[in-house]
């Protein structure tokens, strides 16, 4: 309970911290391109039953991604961090591809797959699943041999290893990257969204830079700040659930 | 080199509990080869308490290993309970240095893991692993977390986790060696008493000097790399609390001491 409004009175805090800054950087640089959030948090009020629809579907792609990648990739991730002849495979086709900025591959995506939820789904789940299959290999890696042993010498299966030993032991580092990639995953949907089609908030945000609407536009942004702070939330929420072992990060 | 001792009789028991036999272990990795244990035999009878001393890398854990049926040897046999040993058998119970508990179930859970593996329904296994925490004395204790217990508590968790499957074969690697002076002792008479009320047969690989003469009935000395038995002293006055205070633990002690003390 304490920690939650702890929790509640940073979040306070870093606001109130942001909002003035911002305010300073406005009045200090004094363009129509960076209005004062006053402007914007009215504009963003104001706007907000018009952009329900753009967030609902940003949600809706970004949470789906966030599912998918994150399910294959820790299966696999899992998987070839368990076995041996498996990584010797694995484990340099995964080094290659890791770092290719996939971004790079919008133009191609929207080619194939068109303009609707589909380039932006795959492309998230896709940087998603590199996030978490290289979390979940070093975490199956690091399992103890004897924690292993331990439980085989009850008699276990390799799937009752799995199920008891490999999966939880691997469930906080899942996290930390999902926590790490809900960051990655807004803006590579920014990206996209911008790019390809005329849904979506990143959509909305850049239709309003077009029209050289600055105060609609930042109320897009304010929009996408409070998806990312909720995606997070959501995350930390499902580990407590989930993990409720783990000694707690801070 | 052998110290006369009053003989105290034994009803002679049909069928061995654990019987090596001739038995060598050799680790391939790409490497190297590892010759960890040389033609090694031993046969340890029902419900008897067997102490293993020796080097660092002689081969005890290895040993286990094989009893548990963990690993194959390379030759000979291994049987438990005149079967031989081809996977890990329910009934033999394996207690390594960390004590193999799961730091994301909790008390009650980890110890029940061993009958949920086995299928057992849910409510039974709780219900057995509850008693068996009581026995060890940390049932007040059941919903927390391992990482919440003291090591001593760890310990008697893992000795519940052995309970709860009603084993009838101990195989436990320096149990004791994380813990302090005092929670150790008190841990011995732990185990002392745990093996007289359940009487399962118990192998128990130690360090510690006094700890084998008080826990094991015959100890077993190792010679280093590759392993083989070099000696196994009798001790069969072993057996109560009281015994760390006679004059035989003692003179054991003494004699252990200085047959260990030869090797370097
Ligand atoms: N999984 C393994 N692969 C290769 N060599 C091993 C393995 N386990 C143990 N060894 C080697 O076998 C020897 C005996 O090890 P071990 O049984 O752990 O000895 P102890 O328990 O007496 O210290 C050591 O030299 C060790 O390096
Ligand atoms: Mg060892």
């Amino acid at each position: 309970m304490k920690a939650r409004l702890q929790r509640v009175i940073g979040y306070l805090t870093a606001t109130v911290a942001v909002l003035l800054g911002w305010a300073a950087i406005s009045l200090i640089i004094d363009n129509p391109a960076l209005p004062l959030p006053t402007t914007a948090v009215q504009q963003f009020i104001a706007l907000f039953p018009e952009m329900l629809p753009h967030i609902g579907i940003s949600f809706y792609r970004i949470v789906i991604s966030m599912v998918l990648g994150t399910i294959a990739g820790t299966i696999l991730g899992l998987i070839i961090g368990r076995s041996t002849k498996l990584d010797a495979v694995g484990a340099p086709l995964l080094y290659v591809l890791y770092p290719v900025p996939k971004i790079v591959f919008v133009p191609v995506l929207m080619v194939l797959l068109g303009l609707g939820n589909a380039p932006a789904i795959v492309l998230i789940s896709t940087v998603i699943f590199f996030q978490t299959v290289v979390t979940a290999r070093a975490a199956a890696k690091s399992i103890s041999p004897d924690l292993v042993a331990s439980v085989r010498s009850l008699g276990a299966s390799k799937l009752d290893v799995a199920r008891h030993v490999v999966f939880p032991s691997a469930l906080p580092s899942i996290f930390t990257a999902l926590r790490i990639s809900a960051g990655t995953a807004v803006a590579v949907l920014f990206v996209v969204e911008s790019i390809a089609g005329n849904t979506g908030v990143g959509f909305y945000i850049v239709n309003a830079w077009g029209r050289i609407d600055y105060a609609t536009m930042f109320a897009g942004i304010i929009a996408m700040a409070l998806m990312g702070v909720f995606l997070y939330e959501v995350i930390n929420f499902v580990e407590n659930r989930l993990v409720p072992w783990a000694p707690k990060p801070e | 080199m052998s110290i006369t001792t009053k003989q105290t009789s034994r009803p002679t028991k049909c069928r061995a509990a654990i019987e090596l036999h001739d038995v060598s272990l050799c680790y391939k990795t790409a490497q190297k080869e590892t010759l960890a244990i040389d033609g090694l035999s031993l046969m340890v009878e029902q419900g008897e308490p067997i102490a293993i001393i020796g080097a660092s890398g002689c081969g005890k854990t290895s040993l286990l290993n094989l009893i548990a049926g963990l690993r194959k040897p390379t030759t000979g046999t291994v049987s438990v309970k005149g079967e031989s040993v081809v996977g890990p058998r329910k009934q033999t119970s394996l207690i390594l240095q960390d004590y193999g508990l799961l730091p994301w179930k909790t008390v009650l859970d980890n110890a029940a893991l061993g009958l949920s593996i086995q299928k057992i329904p849910r409510k039974t296994a709780r219900k057995k692993a509850m008693e068996a925490l009581r026995v060890v004395g940390i049932e007040d204790f059941a919903t927390s977390y391992p990482r919440e217990l003291s090591g001593g508590m760890r310990q008697r968790l893992a000795m519940a986790r052995a309970m709860a499957l009603e084993t009838d074969i101990m195989l436990m690697d320096e149990p004791l060696s994380a813990l302090d002076a005092l929670t150790r002792e008190e841990l011995q008479n732990v185990l002392l008493d745990l093996w007289q009320s359940e009487s399962y047969a118990q192998i128990l690989v130690t360090h510690s000097i006094e700890e084998a003469v008080l826990l094991g009935r015959r100890i077993v000395l190792m010679t280093p790399r590759p392993g083989k038995i070099r000696t196994i002293i009798d001790n069969p006055e072993m057996g109560t609390r009281e015994y760390r205070q006679s004059a035989i633990f003692h003179e054991r002690c003494t004699h252990l001491r200085e047959l260990l003390l030869g090797d370097k």
